[in-house]
């Protein structure tokens, strides 16, 4: 494992890159993995640690990195739009193909960072979604229902959601108009499975399944995990999703033989 | 303000992101940041990032890291209680910065469980000149229990959960809204009161911060003070948040907890 920053000298991004052991053959095939947005990425890192574990140890090249404003990357998350984040998304495939000297670049998404990764224009050679954000205006109607819970539930003060385009922080981070905007309108692509090349969705048990886009060229998976997305009191409880990170780690081995 | 990731340890096990000052301090000062619970490095909604390049820009070495087997550590320890390794991780990272940096003096922070661990650390290492505790030791004393029920006598919440207790139902959102406290384990109040003496000889500075969600250890801001007596806590700064949880998760207290500390660890320079 080895951490490093990237991107623009200003604002460079986090990153770690997770190289396959010396006593494993290299694929010469690298993964990025997207993390979730503001208040679930939280929960997640030890999961997204054991999957860039789990995919190095079977040859792949993984970086996984934090977007501009989150976790260890420099900027302001007050400033942050999902457009700056595509873009981080779109230097972490260039940076981790270079890294690991190859063309074939796979990435794996979760929640909102799925979302994220499903509407870039970066050519990949596996997407893989996981428990994918699939309207961003729900994902963010939720997110104010868990704030309530939690000024309910911790503070004990009642809250009244002020209008949509009142709302300034959820769940420990400040939301901006432009980011609010964004979410509303994020969505899965209606015509990702057509540009898609080869495409998984991993779901959880609890989890809408997704219609419509099983196909052969995009495979749907349900895994059996609850991870409670849309519950206040889980968003303290840590994910370590073994049955979806096996399955994600058996679609990249199996698509590789 | 410069950041780099580190690895330090006997083997290397250990992964932090130390935030280096432009201008250091005349005094070479570090901020050692450990994990709250089992939240990695970044500390909750990235506090401790935040904190980090605050402290620095203040001419203080920080360093926010996991201990071993979280986040992105690794264990390598051959302590079986995690209570011995943590303090080992935090005398490492106390090496590290003190190796790589000249940093000779350090104050150590944490949250919840991170709280415990710096106070032990605290205890163990005498280069360490002051800690902050969120959410950590506090002893009952009469006045808390005045406070603790009579609030409750207060609050018709209260006999509404009675009642549902009674008849066997589930109270009202109570078993919810408490902090786990099964976890972590105490010093008792006489290994405090020897631990105080001993961090009070060697002028070691507290700072403690309790939230609403610690009211069921502590209500009130002398609590500390009517438990140990005066003398024993004169170098011990209690501040009450009682509108913020455990994570601090709206913004306002956030804000509020970051100017405190901030402005409480430059005065340590």
């Amino acid at each position: 494992m080895r951490a490093f920053h990237f991107g623009e000298p200003e604002t460079p991004l986090y990153g770690v890159h997770h190289a396959p052991p010396l006593d494993v053959p290299g694929r010469r095939h690298a993964v990025v993995l997207c993390y979730p947005l503001l208040a679930e990425y939280m929960r997640v890192h030890r999961g997204m640690v054991m999957l860039a574990e789990s995919l190095a140890r079977s040859g792949f090249d993984v970086l996984r990195f934090d977007y501009r404003g989150c976790g260890d990357s420099a900027g302001d998350v007050a400033e942050a739009t999902l457009t700056q984040w595509r873009q981080d998304i779109c230097l972490a495939c260039d940076e981790i193909a270079s890294i690991a000297a190859t063309r074939t670049v796979s990435a794996v998404g979760l929640r909102g960072g799925a979302a994220l990764l499903a509407s870039t224009q970066v050519r990949l050679h596996r997407l893989v979604l996981w428990d994918p954000i699939l309207e961003g205006k729900t994902h963010l109607d939720s997110w104010i229902a868990m704030h309530r819970d939690m000024l309910e539930v911790e503070l004990a003060e009642p809250w009244t959601a002020p209008n949509r385009e009142e709302i300034d922080e959820l769940l420990g981070y400040p939301i901006n108009g432009a980011l609010r905007e964004e979410l509303d309108a994020l969505e899965l692509p209606r015509d990702l499975v057509a540009r898609c090349r080869r495409g998984n969705l991993v779901y959880g048990s609890t989890c809408r399944p997704c219609r419509g886009l099983d196909s052969d060229r995009f495979r749907v998976d349900e895994v059996d995990f609850d991870p409670g997305w849309d519950r206040y009191r889980a968003l303290h409880r840590f994910l370590l999703p073994q049955p979806a990170i096996q399955r994600i780690v058996s679609l990249f081995e199996e698509n590789a033989r | 303000m410069t950041e780099t990731p580190c690895t330090f340890g006997a083997k290397g096990e250990l992964f932090g992101v130390a935030c280096l000052p432009a201008t250091p301090s005349q005094r070479r000062t570090g901020l050692l940041l450990s994990n709250a619970g089992l939240i990695h490095h970044c500390g909750p909604q990235a506090l401790y990032t935040e904190l980090s390049r605050r402290v620095a820009a203040r001419g203080v070495h920080a360093l926010r890291f996991d201990l071993g087997g979280i986040g992105d550590s690794y264990n390598a320890s051959q302590s079986t209680r995690y209570e011995e390794r943590a303090v080992e991780d935090l005398t490492a990272a106390m090496d590290h910065l003190a190796h790589s940096q000249g940093v000779e003096r350090f104050v150590l922070a944490g949250i919840c469980s991170g709280a415990d661990d710096a106070h032990r650390a605290t205890v163990a290492d005498p280069r360490v000149v002051g800690v902050v505790q969120i959410d950590g030791y506090a002893y009952p004393t009469p006045g808390f229990y005045a406070r603790h029920y009579g609030s409750r006598l207060l609050d018709p919440k209260a006999y509404t959960n009675r009642v549902r207790k009674l008849v066997g139902g589930a109270p009202q959102r109570a078993s919810e809204s408490a902090v786990e406290l099964n976890y972590r384990s105490f010093r008792t109040r006489e290994e405090y009161a020897r631990d105080l003496d001993l961090l009070n000889a060697r002028n070691v500075q507290q700072l403690f911060i309790y939230t609403r969600s610690w009211r069921e250890r502590c209500n009130y801001r002398e609590q500390m003070r009517d438990a140990f007596g005066p003398e024993r806590c004169h170098n011990l700064r209690v501040e009450l948040f009682p509108r913020a949880d455990h994570m601090f998760l709206t913004l306002s207290q956030r804000r509020g907890l970051l100017e405190l500390l901030e402005s409480w660890v430059a005065e340590r320079v």
